[in-house]
């Protein structure tokens, strides 16, 4: 019995010690952020900052605010549309019996496999055609593009649960397939659209490559705006760490609420908890 | 009441519809340009050139094909580390699944996984500053190792670019294992412990076949990540020095929208699309076959 | 008083027709409610353009705002959107050299254009007070495109207090400045020196610069047609990238590096100077914009402890010291080009240039070189005057490939300043590539 203690108080060591392996790092930008620029790169470090000190925030802030606003909403808009688009297609291609429906779903799947950058240039050219540059409303719809086969994937994963006895008694009683989807499937998934939806946004809050290609000045996000900070001009420290730190905040707490289902959710719906 | 086959048609034909536009038009119109000398500057006046620009990317030039093979190196060395790590993490999070402060500990350490690519593309620039960086400092005071330019010479980039890469991803391995371990049934544990198999035993002989499809999921799904490896890229190494860090996907943007020659950017997009395809027929299937036996569980 | 004699005395000296007060009032319109949007680089006159400017909404009414970028992003951003007729932007301050491509994608309402269309004075222009090394770079298709307003030269910097206590003089030629790098790189006397010397390698733009910055001093020349007062650089662009005077140079920076601080590799312009003002090389080469930040405090550690002197050059050769800067244009597409004129030639007459500089930005006209206010705030200024009389307008090339051109030049440099190929290896395949891209456009045959 003292053996295993011993392991397993060994263990415990380890697994603190991978844990701040994958902290730390996190944890000297946060830092960092509360430090002036002289003292994110003193020698000997400063290890602990004056957390009262927050004027790179401020600064950052200030300078900063409608990008980050810019951030929310295309990130927010783009999670409803995406699901809006998504979930009636995982329902169907779930519970519709038809022919080709698993080469429909391969497809789709596959969309969201292809690297962006080989859709840039071409989605730039139709948004000014359609005079859509440099909008949100461009943005939007790119990401809700990228966004919709994993949707469908990950939702049609938690459809799957749904007893199928269920939907076939409602049928039965002469219930329509929108009414169906509506009471019964979105009720019983819940929890894995919730899932989908946290994914999504992170994935969308995330993006910086098709911004980078969208965005002149009026539609810029937040993370556009970081790298920014980075190009060859001059390097304000104090800044991009603030930013860092805030930009970091929503996929650090939404992971906490993921937990259970992030396995299944980035492997698309392949492993089930 | 509407017909049931257009009550069929509105769940599914809109998403069809809007992919097409948006995914597949792009695709088909990248593989059209790429047959042109154009630039996006000044888009009229493009013509028609044939394979041109596909030759001189390939056969001419030394950029491209050094960023093929670049994007593969870290790849495959990334993917490995991952597994490799991922493995013993997973091992030691099973171990101690049953006692307090896993869970929390677990949650902490997959964080990265989520994190904004280019927040940790700036966490490292930060840390790895060669003179004034923290890992500087630590190399210096706790090993005795002079501070070098770790993201400014040709290997140690590349290095670097693959330990960031798996920094940030070695979490997802893990946790993908870890639930590989889980569907380990305890009998066959009890049956190696009567046997009074050894650790290794166990590894090899009840672990990693029934982790396998695990492991084959993660390659397949990380390899797709690491085609597309763009953002820590674009921030911290910028493909240099010279063209040791330079890949596929910064290639194109850099070609695309910073020489705006989108006739040679667009077919190094097609490349990177076939490239991408032939990863991509492989992971549907597998998906697909999981799929039909209800998933890895 | 002596002091004061002299400055009353010499601004009599002064080109009268650059001083006289301008009536603003008469000279510029009314633009209550327009949002006038500058692009700019975040280079160091930043700050005093942004400080300046609320004189110009007194003025008019207009409100002014500067939006400043780095120097990649910038040129991304700044084409793309013009290019697509994008008006988000009325005025953009484009580097000189980004002439040809701008005026390509039809970016530009030509300056030339506006005055004549408006009658506008000679003398709030001003145009022959400009530097004609830094004026030319405002012309193109033999048109004034935009009006110059913050020229930089390079010049060598140089810690005194170090060259002193080894008795040395300030370099003036490759030899001088590599022995001089030499010595001050690992030695013992001088435990906070990381480096004797420190350029821009970073793969890109900057070694790209870097290389034109040095090559005609290095007494080569980068294509048939272009060496200094050749008088059409552009007659015949076939590429000499690979001349034995070019690799000889490559070489010479090779050896260079060995007495530059670790990750020289990857400085670009911040970095280099950043190494200055934190007291970490005995010697840079940088644009005269930065100059006036070695002697802020509040970021260096150098203040009063460097001097300047004319851009070194190899034995047998002359020095040609770099010239560039940035250029102020009104965007094509822009729903306030009358206020965005407006902006542009109040922003850059001799007048408001003068308090502009006097803020701390880079002096670019004669008069401004000559004033004596400037020449007190700015000690460094006859050194850059002359500087500015010899340099070469052509330095880099202002076609529209530039960009693409210099990076691509730029990635060969620092593949052999890395040791990633030989010079020779680098400097073949530069001038391939660059031929290559030429005549993709049909500049070459």
């Amino acid at each position: 019995m003292k053996a295993s203690v011993r392991k397993n108080f060994i263990l415990l060591i380890l697994a603190t010690l991978i844990t701040f392996v994958f902290l730390a790092p996190n944890l000297w930008m946060l830092f960092g952020s509360f430090k002036s620029q002289n003292a994110m790169f003193a020698l000997p470090p400063v290890w602990i900052p004056d957390f009262t000190y927050i004027k790179n925030f401020t600064i950052m802030l200030s300078e900063s605010y409608m990008y980050l606003i810019n951030s929310i909403i295309v990130t927010i808009c783009s999670t409803i549309v995406s699901l809006i688009f998504s979930l009636p297609t995982a329902f169907g291609l779930t519970f519709f019996k038809f022919k080709g429906r698993y080469f429909l779903a391969d497809w789709i799947l596959s969309t969201r496999m292809l690297p962006p950058v080989a859709a840039a240039v071409p989605l730039f050219i139709l948004f000014k055609y359609l005079n859509l540059l440099d909008s949100l409303f461009a943005l939007i719809i790119v990401y809700t593009a990228f966004n919709i086969p994993f949707a469908v994937w990950v939702s049609a994963s938690f459809f799957k649960k749904i007893p199928i006895d269920l939907i076939e008694a409602s049928r039965i009683e002469g219930a329509s397939w929108f009414h169906i989807f509506l009471k019964i499937a979105i009720p019983l998934s819940k929890g894995g659209i919730a899932t989908v939806a946290i994914f999504v946004f992170i994935f969308s809050w995330n993006e910086l490559l098709i911004a980078l290609f969208f965005t002149v000045s009026e539609s810029r996000t937040f993370p556009i705006f970081i790298s920014a900070q980075v190009s060859q001009a001059q390097i304000i420290w104090g800044n991009v760490a603030a930013a860092t730190v805030i930009q970091s905040i929503p996929p650090i707490l939404l992971t906490i609420f993921l937990q259970k289902n992030i396995v299944s959710g980035l492997t698309l719906g392949a492993v089930k908890n | 009441m509407i017909s049931e086959k257009i009550q069929k048609l509105l769940f599914i034909l809109p998403t069809c519809l809007f992919l097409l536009v948006i995914s597949i038009f792009p695709f088909l119109y990248s593989v059209y340009l790429s047959l042109f000398q154009a630039k996006l500057t000044k888009m009229h006046k493009k013509f028609f050139i044939g394979w041109e620009n596909y030759y001189v990317l390939l056969f001419e030039d030394d950029v491209f094909p050094t960023a093929i093979k670049n994007t593969f190196v870290i790849a495959f060395s990334s993917i490995t580390i991952e597994i490799i790590l991922g493995f013993i993490m997973a091992k030691i999070f099973f171990e101690i699944r049953h006692l307090k402060f896993s869970n929390t500990l677990r949650t902490i350490t997959i964080m990265p996984i989520m994190l904004t690519p280019l927040c940790v593309g700036l966490v490292f620039l930060y840390i790895l500053n060669p003179t004034l960086g923290i890992f500087s400092y630590i190399l210096d005071t706790v090993f005795g190792i002079e501070p070098f330019a770790y993201l400014g010479e040709s290997l140690p980039a590349k290095i670097s670019v693959i330990a960031i890469n798996s920094w940030q991803w070695t979490p997802f391995m893990m946790i993908l294992l870890l639930a590989g371990l889980m569907t380990v049934p305890n009998e066959q544990y009890e049956a190696a412990k009567i046997d009074g198999a050894n650790w290794f035993h166990v590894m090899t002989k009840i672990e990693i076949p029934s982790i396998l499809s695990f492991v084959l999921l993660g390659v397949v799904l990380r390899l797709i990540e690491c085609i597309r490896l763009f953002d820590i890229i674009y921030i911290t190494t910028r493909g240099g020095p010279g063209i040791s860090t330079e890949v596929m996907a910064f290639f194109t943007y850099r070609t695309e929208f910073r020489s705006f020659q989108v006739g040679s950017g667009s077919a190094s997009a097609v490349i990177i699309l076939i490239i991408s395809l032939i990863v991509t027929t492989i992971a549907v299937t597998l998906l697909r076959r999981v799929e039909k036996n209800e998933g890895l569980s | 008083m002596l002091r004061k004699i002299l400055l009353t005395f010499s601004l009599f000296l002064l080109p009268m027709n650059s001083l006289l007060a301008v009536d603003w009032g008469k000279e510029l319109g009314d633009h209550s409610g327009v949002d006038l949007k500058v692009q700019s680089i975040m280079d160091p006159y930043i700050d005093a353009v942004k400080e300046i400017s609320p004189q110009f909404e007194s003025a008019t009414g207009a409100s002014v705002t500067v939006e400043g970028f780095g120097y990649d992003g910038l040129h991304e951003k700044q084409i793309v959107a013009c290019s697509q007729n994008d008006g988000s932007y009325d005025v953009l301050f484009i580097d000189g050299i980004w002439i040809g491509e701008f005026v390509e994608a039809d970016c530009i309402e030509p300056v030339e254009d506006i005055w004549t269309a408006e009658g506008t004075d000679k003398s709030v222009i001003a145009w022959d007070d400009y530097i004609p090394s830094f004026a030319g770079q405002a012309i193109w298709d033999d048109k004034k495109m935009c009006l110059p307003f913050g020229g930089y030269w390079h010049m060598l910097h140089y810690r005194t207090d170090l060259f002193e206590a080894e008795g040395l003089q300030p370099p003036k030629t490759f030899d001088d400045v590599m022995a001089a790098a030499k010595l001050f790189k690992d030695n013992p006397k001088y435990p906070e020196l990381e480096g004797g010397y420190a350029m821009n390698m970073a793969r890109g733009s900057a070694a790209g610069q870097q290389y034109y910055e040095w090559i005609y001093s290095a007494g080569a020349q980068p294509w048939e047609s272009n060496y200094p007062g050749s008088p059409d650089a552009y007659a015949d662009q076939r590429g000499l990238y690979n001349s034995p005077e070019s690799v000889a140079f490559i070489e010479w920076m090779q050896e260079m590096v060995n007495y530059m601080p670790p990750g020289v590799e990857q400085y670009a312009w911040d970095e280099r100077a950043k190494a200055f003002t934190q007291g970490k090389v005995a010697m840079i080469n940088n644009w005269s914009v930065r100059t006036p930040l070695f002697n802020d405090p509040e970021i260096s550690k150098v203040k009063g402890k460097f001097d300047v002197a004319l851009f070194p050059h190899a034995e047998g050769a002359e020095s040609v010291p770099p010239v560039g800067g940035w250029i102020a244009c009104v965007n094509k597409h822009s729903k306030n080009q009358e206020a965005a004129w407006d902006y542009l030639k109040w922003f850059a007459s001799p007048e408001i240039h003068r308090e502009w500089v006097l803020m701390g930005a880079p002096p670019s006209r004669h008069s401004a070189m000559n004033d004596p206010q400037i020449n007190a705030e700015q000690p460094w200024t006859p050194v850059l005057y002359e500087s500015s009389l010899r340099a070469w307008q052509e330095l880099r090339p202002r076609h529209a490939l530039t960009f693409e051109l210099i990076e691509t030049l730029g990635i060969e440099v620092n593949k052999a300043l890395t040791g990633e190929s030989s010079a020779q290896d680098a400097m073949d395949t530069a001038n391939k590539k660059i031929d290559r891209l030429l005549k993709s456009e049909g500049y070459i045959d």
